[in-house]
């Protein structure tokens, strides 16, 4: 008696183990959601957006054809109409900009600014530097009365 | 009752972390391929509110830590140039994210004590949340 009692104890064990040791297919995907939210709110947490800026912003305008030239002759490794068209000390701007880059082989605009007529167009050089490995660096033209007349 | 605690914890857990691996994967493959931009860094917008605040400890902590003249230099620099220029305007023209190193360009307006107005350009190289190239 005591023998078959036990052994429906067990059978009854046996059968509710299924329904309490799983998680329902809704309860789990509700989990893994929450949990999905969490790691995403972590890693919000450790890389944080900037900090809000405290000074006023200038408007964004587009490229200037004046920088879009120089560029030009830049990728197109034209030394002779770079020669021609820039001054000596804009040369030397220029060469100090893109150091240490060796080859440029993409200038990429980011954006530009204008304040009284004097404008700030940034862009960022990638090319080879002298141990042959690629870098990247960033260059702001200033273009000012239809022509460039600074590099930084 | 001890099994399915197990398993609810494990599913959260899975779940945080391919939340926070996509998260920051995404967000690095965002930045490489440009395709919304490039967001400006936060260490980058510190920095450079380091700078127009003359904030040398700011500054001290987000360049590569140098050696001891160099960095005595940039107190000094800080020091000397406390008071000299207003910042009137900073704008983050864009930048560049490539191979875990990022390159941020900004304009400053500037106003000297006497009255005389700049607009500059600066472009930092941010990499491991350091600055280490401004120009």
């Amino acid at each position: 008696m005591v023998s078959a009692q036990a052994g429906q104890a067990r059978a009854d064990e046996a059968a509710a183990a299924p329904v309490s040791r799983t998680l329902g297919p809704w309860v789990t995907l509700l989990l893994f959601v929450v949990g999905l939210v969490a790691g995403v709110a972590a890693q919000s947490y450790v890389s944080p957006a900037p900090a809000a800026n405290p000074y006023p912003e200038l408007p964004l305008i587009g490229e200037p054809p004046e920088s879009v030239a120089v560029v030009r002759l830049i990728l197109a490794d034209d030394a002779r109409a770079l020669a021609a068209g820039m001054e000596g000390e804009l040369l030397k701007e220029l060469g100090a900009a893109l150091e240490p880059l060796q080859e440029v082989f993409d200038m990429k605009f980011v954006g530009a600014v204008e304040r009284r007529g004097d404008i700030l167009a940034s862009y960022v050089a990638t090319g080879r530097e002298q141990r042959a490995q690629s870098f990247s660096v960033g260059v702001v033209f200033r273009v000012s009365g239809g022509k460039v007349v600074g590099v930084n | 009752m001890g099994k399915v605690v197990r398993n609810a914890l494990a599913t959260v857990l899975v779940g945080a972390l391919l939340g926070f691996v996509v998260m920051s994967l995404g967000g690095l493959l965002i930045q490489e391929m440009q395709w919304f931009g490039n967001r400006e860094s936060a260490e980058a917008r510190r920095y450079m509110i380091g700078i127009l605040e003359n904030e040398p400890d700011t500054l001290a902590s987000l360049t590569p830590r140098g050696d001891l003249v160099s960095r005595a230099i940039q107190y000094k620099m800080t020091q000397e140039s406390q008071g000299q220029w207003r910042p009137i305007s900073l704008t983050y023209l864009g930048g560049l994210t490539k191979g875990g190193i990022s390159i941020h360009t900004y304009a400053i307006e500037l106003r000297s004590a006497a009255g005389r107005e700049q607009f500059v350009p600066l472009a930092l190289t941010v990499a491991n949340g350091k600055v280490i190239r401004r120009e």
